[in-house]
């Protein structure tokens, strides 16, 4: 049995979270330079930052219940099987 | 086909005749795929919840995994589908009445730009190949120049027999043009 902070898997979601994010905010920043002048695309890429912000929204309502300062309790399975019959 | 496009290095007396993207089936056909891996995670989770009766309890260490596994999955999917997108939409074949040119986007930073004078082609070809491409009339055309770039290629462009005929066409035009352009030159000299 190992105790988990909470806080620690919020950090690890938002390290996660922040890399597709910058991607995100790369690929917009790519669009609006190549295609800002063609309408569809720039319609285009307006969704897709409603898109996104409406994924964070939705993430974060899920979790707000969440008390982030607490910690888990988490038992690990049993690796006796490991030991190869020693 | 689309003419309000303007692309790097155009001239002021230059005239776009046709502004080509890939056929709109290989975008959808991404879109399809994208949909199938969206619904997956929540067709597996329902099937798992009812037949191993799975429950999550709120606000627990697995339904918090889940939710942030879930909430970068999609994230991940609307990326992959911008990407697509992107890759569909940047990606233009310009013919124009003087040259073709090639704007190929790859990857985030990824884009290259390559053109070629339509009097020096040599032949175009187009091709369509397999049962989807014969049936919605999309192919290649590729185009065999005396340049740098020796082939162009424009993937799965919609009507690709039409589009070679036109820079057919159009080669010939400029051709005669430079012929005729010479010809008094020739003669004052002989």
């Amino acid at each position: 049995m190992i105790e988990l902070s909470a806080v620690w898997v919020l950090y690890g979601f938002y390290g996660l979270a922040g890399v597709l994010l910058l991607i995100v905010v790369l690929q917009i920043m790519n669009s609006l330079r190549h295609g800002s002048r063609m309408p569809l695309n720039f319609f285009i890429t307006a969704l897709y930052v409603v898109a996104v912000v409406a994924l964070g929204i939705v993430t974060n309502s899920m979790l707000s219940t969440v008390d982030w300062n607490g910690s888990f309790q988490v038992s690990l399975p049993d690796a006796g099987f490991l030991r190869f019959g020693l | 086909m689309r003419h309000d496009i303007d692309f790097p290095g155009r001239q002021a007396d230059e005239k776009i005749v046709i502004v080509l993207h890939r056929h709109l089936f290989i975008f959808v056909r991404h879109i399809f795929t994208l949909l199938v891996l969206a619904a997956a995670p929540l067709l597996v989770g329902a099937i798992w919840m009812r037949i191993g009766s799975f429950e999550l309890v709120t606000d627990s260490l697995s339904h918090i995994l889940v939710v942030m596994a879930g909430s970068l999955y999609y994230l991940f999917m609307l990326i992959l589908l911008f990407g697509y997108w992107l890759d569909y939409y940047l990606d233009v074949f310009i013919i124009t009445d003087k040259r073709i040119v090639d704007i190929e986007q790859s990857g985030l930073f990824g884009r290259t730009v390559a053109e070629e004078r339509l009097y020096r082609i040599q032949d175009v070809t187009s091709d369509a190949q397999g049962i989807m491409a014969t049936a919605l009339r999309y192919g290649n055309v590729y185009v065999q120049t005396a340049g740098k770039t020796e082939r162009f290629i424009f993937e799965n462009v919609p009507h690709p027999e039409r589009v070679s005929r036109t820079i057919l066409e159009l080669t010939d035009k400029i051709v005669d043009r430079l012929e005729a352009d010479q010809q008094p030159t020739s003669s004052r000299k002989s």
